[in-house]
C-alpha cells in the first residue's frame, strides 16, 4: 500500500460524498415537485370539499338540535291542559254570547 | 508510513465520507418535509380563505331552514291548540243554545234589539228575522210588543239572528256562526294569550 493508493481512496470517497449529493438534491427536487402538486391540485378541490362536508355535517347536527328545541316546544304547545281549553272556550263562549268585544 | 497506518488512515478517510454523505443525505430528507410541511400550511390557509363565504352560505342554508321549519311546527301546533278551544266553544254553544239556558235567552234578546235599532227607520218597511228553527217561539214572544212589522223565519242557523229588511237596503248578521266568524280574529289572539302565557312560563 502506498500514498498513490491513499490518493485513490480519496477519490473514491469524495465520489462516494458526491453521489450523496446528487441523491440529496434529487430528494429536494422530488419533495418540490410533490408540493406544486399538492398546492395546486388538492388545495383547489380535495382540503376545500372535505372542509365543507365536515362543516356541513356539524351544521346538520347543529340544525338537528335546532329542531329538536323546536319540537319539543310544540309537544309542549300541544299537551295544552283539558282546564286550560276549558276556560279558554269559556271565554270565547262569553265574548260570543255576552256582545263583548 | 508502515501499511498499518495506511490502513487506518483508509479507514478514516471512508468513515469521514460515510459521515459526510449520511449528513448530506438527512439534512435533505429534513428539507424535504420542511418543504412538504409549508405546503400543506399553505393549502390549509388557501382553502380556509376560499370556504369562508361558502361555510357562511352553507350555515343561513342549513340553520335557516331549520329555524324556519322550527317555527313551522310552533305555528301549527299553536293553531292546532286554538282550534281544539274554538271546537270546545261550540260544543259549549250548542249546549247553551240548547238548553235556553238565561245567557242564552239574554244575548237572543239583546241581538233581537240590536237588529231592530239597527235596520227600523221610516223606509224600513217589515222586518224579516231569521233564526234557528227551535228559537222562533221564544223570539215571537221578544217581538209580541214591537211597533214595527216583523216576520219571523227559520234558517239552517245555530243560534242568534240574522235580519234584513225587505228593503233589502240594511242587513244584520247576529248568529253565532256570524259573530264567530266575524270575531275570530279577536278570539284568536285572546285565546292565544290565555293558553300560551301560561304554557310558555310554565
Amino acid at each position: 500500500m502506498s500514498i498513490a493508493s491513499i490518493l485513490l481512496e480519496e477519490k473514491k470517497a469524495m465520489m462516494y460524498v458526491e453521489e450523496a449529493r446528487r441523491k440529496a438534491q434529487e430528494i429536494v427536487q422530488k419533495a418540490r415537485a410533490e408540493a406544486e402538486k399538492f398546492l395546486s391540485k388538492t388545495t383547489e378541490t380535495e382540503v376545500i370539499r372535505r372542509k365543507l362536508q365536515e362543516y356541513e355535517e356539524s351544521l346538520r347536527e347543529e340544525a338537528e338540535k335546532i329542531l329538536g328545541e323546536y319540537r319539543a316546544r310544540a309537544e309542549k304547545l300541544r299537551a295544552i291542559s283539558d282546564e286550560l281549553v276549558e276556560r279558554a272556550a269559556e271565554l270565547v263562549v262569553k265574548v260570543i254570547l255576552g256582545h263583548e268585544r | 508510513m508502515s501499511a498499518e497506518q495506511l490502513e487506518a488512515l483508509k479507514k478514516e478517510i471512508w468513515r469521514r465520507a460515510r459521515e459526510k454523505a449520511e449528513s448530506i443525505l438527512m439534512e435533505a430528507e429534513r428539507e424535504a418535509e420542511r418543504i412538504l410541511e409549508e405546503a400543506r400550511r399553505k393549502a390549509e390557509e388557501s382553502a380556509r380563505s376560499k370556504i369562508e363565504s361558502e361555510k357562511l352560505l352553507l350555515r343561513r342554508r342549513i340553520l335557516g331552514r331549520a329555524v324556519s321549519d322550527g317555527r313551522k311546527m310552533i305555528i301549527l301546533a299553536k293553531n292546532e291548540a286554538v282550534e281544539k278551544v274554538f271546537e270546545r266553544a261550540l260544543e259549549k254553544l250548542r249546549k247553551e243554545v240548547k238548553s235556553r239556558s238565561e245567557a242564552y235567552k239574554s244575548f237572543l234578546r239583546r241581538s233581537l234589539e240590536e237588529a231592530l235599532k239597527y235596520i227600523s227607520g221610516p223606509d224600513a218597511g217589515e222586518i224579516v228575522i231569521c233564526a234557528n228553527e227551535s228559537d222562533l217561539d221564544l223570539l215571537a214572544d221578544m217581538v209580541k210588543d214591537t211597533p214595527v212589522r216583523v216576520k219571523l223565519e227559520k234558517a239552517p242557523i245555530m243560534g242568534g239572528i240574522n235580519a234584513f229588511n225587505t228593503g233589502g237596503r240594511k242587513s244584520y248578521y247576529g248568529s253565532i256562526e256570524s259573530r264567530l266568524e266575524a270575531l275570530k280574529p279577536v278570539l284568536h289572539e285572546k285565546v292565544s294569550i290565555l293558553l300560551f302565557r301560561e304554557v310558555e312560563m310554565g
